[in-house]
C-alpha cells in the first residue's frame, strides 16, 4: 500500500498570491525513508501539513487534487483519525509542547489513543530512554533549553508508535554528538520493527543532508513550490549540483562531484580519508 | 564601540535547584568574532540573555563598559548589543515584515529618512522584498529566521548576539548570512554566534567559548578548540570539515570555497607525481 | 502579569504537592464557601490562617504574595466602591479580607494540583469529556499567557521598547506593544496547540486512558475529614449561632 499518494496536489495560503505547492504527484510506499530539502520557502513543511491533513482543516487556502495516506482520504478524515496512523514533528517545537511536564506531554498522544496505563507508561519510558531525555521527565518544558524541547517533541510523537512519521528538521537544534544519535536511534528502531515484520515508513525534512545520507532511499528536491528531482540520493545530489540548485549538499560530495570527472574518481567517498585514497590511487594510476 | 566584562558569572533559573552557570569569566573587546559552543542545555542560551541583561546574574557580575548591567534597562543595552533570540515566533507582532523592521529604529528614534533607507537594505540583503507586506507569522520557518536577524542588524548596534542564526536556512541563505556577518566585523563590529554548526562557526569566528555543564571548559583560539579531541569530546562537538581537511593536506584552508579547494587538491595530488 | 503565578502549578516535592486533586478540591470548595457565607472578620481571619498553613505547606508563600499584588488593583475598587456608597472603612477592609480568602482557596489548589490531574480527577468523577477538557484547556492558559507575555516583553525590551523608566504614563503607553502582540499571540497559541493536540490522536477515540492513576492515600481521607468538620462548622455557625 502507499503510505503517501498525492495526486496533482495544489495549494495556495489565503493571503498569498502565489501557489505554496503546485500539482504535485507524489507517492511514498509503505516502509520507505525518504528526505525531503530544498531552499527554504519553496514549499516543505506545506507539504508535511498536508500529509497530516492540516491543511485543509487547519489552514485556510485553497486546496486542490487528491491526497491519500494509507488510502484515507485527507479531505474526509479529521486530523485526529490521520494521526492515528501518522505522527509529525513540528519545525518549531517549542509550540507543540503544551502540559506541564514532559512526562505528561509525552504519554498525552497514547492516552487518546486509550492504551492500557501500563502500555503507555511502558512507551514513556522508552520514548524519553531513546532521545535521551530521562532526566528531564519531570521538568516543565517551558523550563526547557531549545534543544532539550525538540527532544521532547520528539519523543512525543515517538510513543504513538506510528506507522509513518514526518520530520520537519527534527535535528536543528540539536548539539552533533546528539544529532547523529537521534537519527541513529530512528533508522535502529524501523530495523527492529521490521525484523518483527512491522512497517514505519520515515519522511525526514532536513537541509542537512550530509546527517541522512547513509540512511535514507530516496531524496526528494522541492524547489518553488514543485517537485524537481526524485530519485536515488546520490544521482539526485549530482543533479542538483549541476543545475545549481542551492541545497546543503555535503562537503565531501561537494568535492568529489567538482573533481570526480577529472580525476576519474568511481566511488563517491565516505569521508576525507577514503576521498584522499582514492585520490591516490587514481593518481598513480594517471602516472603510473 | 562596546566592551563586556564577565567576572564570577553564577546564574540560577528561579524554579530550577541547579546553577545553568558556574564560575564564568571572561571579557569581549570591539571587532571580536566569537563562537558559543557546546552541548544541549549546556547554558549558552542563559549566557547570552546575561550578556544582554534580559536576565541579571544571581552572583557575580556583567559589565557593559564599566557599567553593570543591573543598572541599565535592556533598551540602553539594546541600542549597543543587539540579541536576535532563536525562536523567532518570540519576536514578531507586528501585522507586516516592513513594520517588524521598523520598530527597533522608531525606538531608538531614527529619522524618516534614516529608516526608510536601512529598511529597504535589509529587506534586500536578506532577500525578503517580496514579503514587505505580509505578515510575518505567515512565512516559512526560514524566512522566519532571516526576519528576525534582519529586525535587529537593521540598527547596527555593535555588538551583535545571534542564537543558532543557521536554523532552517538552506546553503545560499548560510553564506549570504556568513557574508553579512563577515561584512559586520570587518567594519569593527562584533559578532556572537550562538550554533551547533562548527562547519559555519570556524568559517566565521576567530575566537570560540566553549560551554559544557554551565561551565566554560575551553576559551581561545577557535580552530585550537576545534582541533582539540578533549574538548570536542565534553562539549559534544564534531571536528569541522575545514580543520579535517587541513589535517588530511597538510597546508590551511581559509573559507569553505569548494571551487579552490577542489582545484588545491587536484594540484597537490598531481604535483606528487609530476 | 505576574498575579498570574499564583494560580499555575509549579512542580515541588510537597506534602500538599502530593495529595490527590479530588479531595485538595473539597477542601478548596468547603474554604470559599467560607467566603462567600461569612463576613464575619473572624471567621475571614481564622480560615486566612489556615490558608496560609496551607500555602506554607505547599511551599508557594512567594507566590501567593505575588497574587496579592494582582489583587490591589480589585482592593482599590472596593474601597472606592464603599466610599462612594457610604460604606465604613472597616467594611472595605472586611470586603478585602474576603476577597483574599477567595481567591486564596483557588490559588491553593492550582498551584498545587497540575492541570492533567485536575482532568483525570474530573473524568474519574464522571464528568462528561467535553466539560473535562475545556476546563482543563482553561487553566492550561495561564502559563501560555504568562510565557506569551514573558517572550514579547523580553523581545520587545530587546529592540529598544523602553518599559522599566518613566513615569506612570509613558508606562502605560509604552505597554500598547506588548498588549496588542500578547492578544494576538495568544490567540494564535491556542490554534497551534489545537493542532498540536489533534496531531497527537486528540478525539480519535470516545475513550481516553490516563496512564497515572489517582488513587487516595492517608492524607487525603485525612483532608476529607477536615472538609466535613469545617462544613459541619460552616452550618453550625450560620444556621445555630446565626453569624453574619
Ligand atoms: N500560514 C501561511 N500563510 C501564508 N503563506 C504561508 C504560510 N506558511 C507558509 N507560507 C508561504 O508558503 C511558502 C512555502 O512555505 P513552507 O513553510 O512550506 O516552506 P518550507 O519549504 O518549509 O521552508 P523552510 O525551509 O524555510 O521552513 C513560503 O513562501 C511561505 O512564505
Ligand atoms: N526558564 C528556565 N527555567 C529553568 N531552567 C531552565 C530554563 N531555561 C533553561 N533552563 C535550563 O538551564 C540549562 C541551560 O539552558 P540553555 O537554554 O542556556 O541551554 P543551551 O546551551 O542554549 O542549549 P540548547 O543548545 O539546547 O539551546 C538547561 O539545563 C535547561 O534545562
Ligand atoms: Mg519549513
Ligand atoms: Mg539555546
Amino acid at each position: 500500500m502507499n503510505a503517501v499518494d498525492f495526486r496533482n496536489v495544489s495549494f495556495r495560503y489565503a493571503g498569498s498570491e502565489k501557489e505554496a505547492l503546485a500539482n504535485i504527484n507524489l507517492k511514498i510506499e509503505e516502509g520507505e525513508s525518504v528526505l525531503i530539502t530544498g531552499p527554504s520557502g519553496c514549499g516543505k513543511s506545506t507539504i508535511a501539513k498536508i500529509i497530516m491533513g492540516l491543511i485543509p482543516h487547519s489552514y485556510t487556502g485553497e486546496f486542490s487534487g487528491e491526497a491519500y495516506v494509507f488510502g484515507m482520504n485527507i479531505l474526509e478524515n479529521p486530523v485526529s483519525n490521520i494521526a492515528t496512523k501518522c505522527g509529525i514533528v513540528f519545525q518549531n517545537p517549542e509550540n507543540q509542547l503544551f502540559t506541564f511536564s514532559v512526562e505528561d506531554d509525552v504519554a498525552f498522544g497514547p492516552e487518546n489513543l486509550a492504551l492500557p496505563p501500563e502500555e503507555i507508561r511502558k512507551r514513556v519510558d522508552e520514548s524519553l530512554k531513546l532521545v535521551g531525555i530521562e532526566h528531564l521527565r519531570y521538568s516543565s518544558p517551558n523550563n526547557l533549553s531549545g534543544g532539550e524541547q525538540q527532544k521532547a517533541a520528539i519523543a512525543s510523537i515517538l510513543s504513538m508508535y506510528p506507522s509513518l512519521i514526518v520530520f520537519d528538521e527534527p535535528t536543528s537544534m540539536l548539539d552533533p554528538s546528539s544529532s547523529i544519535n537521534l537519527i541513529q536511534s530512528i533508522f535502529r528502531l524501523k530495523e527492529e520493527l521490521e525484523k518483527k515484520g512491522g512497517r514505519l515508513t520515515l519522511i525526514i525534512i532536513e537541509h542537512r543532508i550530509g546527517l541522512l545520507l547513509d540512511h535514507v532511499s530516496r531524496i526528494i528536491v522541492i524547489s518553488d513550490g514543485r517537485i524537481v528531482l526524485d530519485g536515488e540520493p546520490l544521482s539526485v545530489l549530482y543533479e542538483s549540483f549541476k543545475k545549481k540548485i542551492p541545497i546543503n549538499i555535503p562537503p565531501i560530495l561537494q568535492i568529489y562531484f567538482r573533481i570526480k570527472d577529472r580525476c576519474g574518481l568511481e566511488k563517491p567517498p565516505k569521508n576525507l580519508k577514503e576521498l584522499f585514497s582514492y585520490l591516490r590511487e587514481a593518481s598513480s594510476e594517471k602516472h603510473g | 564601540m562596546v566592551e563586556i566584562t564577565v567576572e564570577n558569572l553564577f546564574f540560577k533559573y528561579p524554579d530550577a535547584e541547579k546553577y545553568a552557570l558556574k564560575n564564568i569569566n571572561f571579557t569581549i573587546k570591539e571587532g571580536e568574532s566569537i563562537a558559543i559552543l557546546g552541548e544541549n542545555g549546556a547554558g549558552k542560551t542563559t549566557l547570552a540573555k546575561n550578556l544582554n541583561g534580559l536576565l541579571k546574574p544571581t552572583k557575580g557580575s556583567v559589565k557593559i563598559d564599566g557599567v553593570d548591567t543591573r543598572n541599565l534597562s535592556v533598551a540602553k543595552i539594546a541600542r549597543k548589543i543587539g540579541f536576535v533570540c532563536h525562536n523567532p515566533d518570540h519576536q514578531f507582532f507586528a501585522e507586516t515584515v516592513e513594520e517588524e523592521i521598523k520598530f527597533g529604529l522608531k525606538n531608538f528614534g531614527f529619522t524618516e529618512n534614516e529608516i526608510e533607507k536601512s529598511l529597504l537594505d535589509v529587506l534586500k540583503t536578506f532577500g525578503l522584498e517580496e514579503y514587505r507586506h505580509k505578515s510575518p507569522f505567515q512565512l516559512s520557518g526560514g524566512e522566519k529566521k532571516r526576519l528576525a536577524i534582519a529586525s535587529i542588524i537593521v540598527w547596527r548596534p555593535e555588538l551583535l548576539i545571534l542564537d543558532e542564526p543557521t536554523i532552517g536556512m538552506d546553503y545560499a541563505q548560510r553564506l549570504n548570512i556568513q557574508n553579512v556577518l563577515k561584512n559586520l566585523v570587518s567594519e569593527g563590529k562584533s559578532i556572537i554566534v550562538i550554533t551547533h554548526d562548527v562547519d559555519f562557526a570556524v568559517s566565521l569566528c576567530r575566537r570560540a567559548i566553549v560551554l559544557s555543564g554551565g561551565e566554560i571548559v575551553g576559551d581561545g583560539c577557535l580552530r585550537k578548540l576545534l582541533s582539540n579531541p578533549e574538548v570536542i569530546e565534553k562539549a559534544s562537538l564534531r571536528k569541522p570539515f575545514l580543520i579535517e581537511l587541513e589535517e588530511e593536506i597538510g597546508f590551511s584552508v581559509i573559507d569553505e570555497d569548494f571551487d579552490s579547494i577542489s582545484e588545491s587538491l587536484i594540484r597537490v595530488f598531481d604535483k606528487c607525481h609530476s | 502579569m505576574s498575579f498570574l503565578k499564583a494560580f499555575q502549578y509549579k512542580r515541588r516535592n510537597s506534602l500538599i504537592h502530593r495529595l490527590d486533586p479530588r479531595s485538595k478540591f473539597l477542601l478548596s470548595l468547603v474554604l470559599m464557601t467560607f467566603s462567600i457565607v461569612f463576613i464575619d472578620i473572624r471567621v475571614l481571619i481564622a480560615i486566612l490562617t489556615l490558608q496560609l498553613f496551607l500555602i506554607g505547606l505547599a511551599r508557594a508563600l512567594k507566590e501567593w504574595v505575588y497574587s496579592l499584588r494582582g489583587l490591589i488593583f480589585f482592593i482599590i475598587i472596593i474601597f472606592i466602591t464603599q466610599l462612594l456608597f457610604g460604606g465604613t472603612l472597616f467594611m472595605g477592609i472586611v470586603l478585602s479580607i474576603r476577597l483574599i480568602v477567595l481567591s486564596s482557596s483557588m490559588s491553593w489548589f492550582f498551584l498545587s494540583s497540575t492541570p492533567e490531574d485536575i482532568g483525570r480527577a474530573m473524568s474519574s468523577a464522571r464528568f462528561p469529556i467535553e466539560l473535562t477538557f475545556s476546563f482543563v484547556m482553561a487553566i492550561r492558559f495561564i502559563p501560555v499567557i504568562y510565557n506569551e507575555f514573558q517572550s514579547i516583553y523580553d523581545a520587545q525590551r530587546s529592540r529598544g521598547l523602553e518599559l522599566e523608566k518613566g513615569g506612570f504614563r509613558t508606562k502605560v503607553r509604552n505597554l500598547m506593544p506588548i498588549l496588542i502582540p500578547l492578544l494576538v499571540g495568544t490567540i494564535r497559541r491556542t490554534y497551534e496547540i489545537a493542532d498540536a493536540m489533534e496531531v497527537r490522536a486528540f478525539g480519535a477515540s470516545p475513550k481516553r486512558t490516563s496512564y497515572k492513576l489517582l488513587k487516595f492515600k492517608k492524607g487525603d481521607y485525612f483532608l476529607c475529614l477536615v472538609s466535613a468538620i469545617l462544613a459541619s462548622a460552616i452550618i453550625y455557625l450560620k444556621i445555630f449561632l446565626g453569624l453574619e
